[in-house]
């Protein structure tokens, strides 16, 4: 493993601050080759004896279960309308998904392979360990019920209200989300924009529960998206091969490893893969 | 810039602590950064039934625009207007990165910084006062937080662009509940290392 940078004397916080931008930015550390390298790979083959669970949700569907922790979840979508995710730690559901710890403790508004989905707690929830469409939109959240799709109960905010009523959780426990597939970026100008995608599907996501959870998604489309007509999407719930040692999401960021040790805490792991 | 009449509530908030009040529909909000770069950490519930908040997604997807500024409109997470930002000297307050908190502070800074005071903690024990919890606390806004989001992704909290005596000007459009954490953050410029005391104003305009 790459030696993070280290200081030579005891830092100020500005000091402090300024190295952990430059790692988290990419000018020190090797996050973005290994990034890279990792987003060069097929996504692996699943095992049959490995299927927990297998499903297909309509366009402008929506979908809810549990994972355990060490369980992948693999998406396939046609096409790039977005897919809304949240999630919520199963036996502690105050415990909730965060994007804005997610996109500021990273450094970057892209969260993709190799990346952690965090909790408003500092834990680790999900790991995503592919992601061949490359770009999910943590900024512009869901579709509110109106006019503009169709029927209300069909928009993102109405899939995840239910989804959560169905799973003990109140309207209260529906917050900010993140959406896959989604290729939301700010412009020089400052302003939202839906990047052309390259390439056309199918494009899969894996996401590996770091802790029991809750999820949810919404399977309408993007808020932005030009193309307003979802296809239907593939989801598999499966036990996702043993975390190996040099784990990209575990190991890849300073930040990481520090979300992980806390993660690994509430199963009385106390041992650090390095 | 409009003066605020004597009859003004005037709400000094010292460094590091939560506050929160009810401002009612079209009574003005001034939150003043009395010392500059200070990070004014802030959450609008409707009075009327706080499950009913402050969406930060719904207000960065309809104004396109991950920044706060003049002309903003706070919406809820049902997309009604809670509060209208009618004057902003700074230009850019931030909406996407959060307030901060003891945990992510671990992973962030490391966990030598676990018992710092942190925003999370203040918005927990303010809500507590409304019957709120922390199922409750959702993505906020961050006046006077400077955090540009380059066209590549990367996002980092950089100098607070105000300056001392800085202030802006909110109008409720709802009877809210309103939450500040004044930022205690010292491990990022968030606060220029130097969290500071700010002054809230909340007054009801002289009919015309």
């Amino acid at each position: 493993m790459t030696a993070r940078s280290k200081p030579t004397h005891s830092e100020t916080p500005q000091e402090r601050y300024e190295r952990l931008k430059a790692e988290g930015n990419g000018q020190s550390g090797d996050f973005a080759t290994r990034q890279a390298a990792a987003r060069n790979q097929d996504a692996h083959a699943i095992d049959a004896s490995s299927v927990l669970f297998d499903d297909v949700v309509p366009a402008k569907g929506y979908w809810h279960g549990r994972l355990k922790r060490g369980d992948g979840l693999r998406l396939v979508a046609k096409t790039s309308t977005g897919v809304a995710a949240s999630f919520w730690r199963s036996n502690e559901t105050s415990e909730r998904f965060n994007p804005g710890d997610t996109i500021k403790v990273q450094w970057t508004s892209v969260i993709t392979t190799g990346r952690v989905l965090l909790s408003d707690m500092g834990r680790a929830m999900v790991s995503i360990t592919h992601d061949d469409f490359g770009r999910s939109d943590c900024l512009a959240g869901v579709s509110l019920p109106g006019p503009a799709d169709g029927p209300d109960w069909q928009s993102g905010r109405a899939h995840f209200l239910r989804t959560a009523l169905k799973n003990g959780l109140t309207k209260r426990d529906v917050g900010p989300c993140i959406s896959f597939f989604a290729p939301v970026a700010v412009d020089a100008g400052g302003k939202l924009t839906w990047q052309d995608q390259s390439g056309s599907g199918p494009f899969t996501v894996d996401l590996r529960a770091e802790m029991d959870l809750i999820v949810a998604l919404s399977n309408s489309a993007h808020p932005m998206s030009p193309d307003r007509y979802p296809l239907p999407l593939s989801v598999t719930q499966f036990r996702a091969p043993p975390v190996a040692e040099d784990d990209l999401a575990r190991t890849g960021t300073v930040e990481a490893r520090r979300a992980f040790e806390n993660t690994d805490a509430l199963f009385g792991d106390r041992k650090r893969l390095s | 810039m409009l003066d605020a009449p004597n009859h003004a509530d005037n709400h000094h908030i010292p460094a590091n602590v939560g506050w929160s009040a009810i401002i009612r529909k079209g009574q003005m909000m001034r939150i003043i950064d009395l010392e500059g770069q200070q990070a004014v950490d802030t959450l609008f519930y409707s009075a009327a039934d706080t499950s009913e908040r402050y969406s930060a997604q719904d207000t960065v997807l309809a104004q396109r625009s991950p920044y706060i500024a003049q002309g903003s409109v706070l919406l809820s997470n049902d997309g009604r207007p809670m509060m209208t930002v009618l004057r902003d000297p700074v230009g850019a307050h931030d909406t996407s990165a959060g307030a901060c908190s003891c945990e992510a502070n671990t992973v962030r800074f490391g966990h030598e910084v676990r018992h710092l005071h942190a925003c999370r903690d203040n918005f927990v024990t303010e809500a507590a006062k409304w019957g709120m919890d922390k199922r409750d606390i959702v993505a906020n806004v961050n006046f006077f937080m400077n955090v540009p989001i380059e066209t590549n992704g990367a996002l980092a909290i950089s100098d607070g662009l105000s300056a001392p005596g800085n202030s802006l000007d909110l109008r409720a459009e709802m009877d809210v509940i309103c939450l500040i954490s004044n930022c205690p953050q010292i491990n990022n410029p968030c606060n220029g290392f130097n969290p500071t005391p700010i002054d809230v104003l909340i007054w009801t305009p002289e009919e015309v």
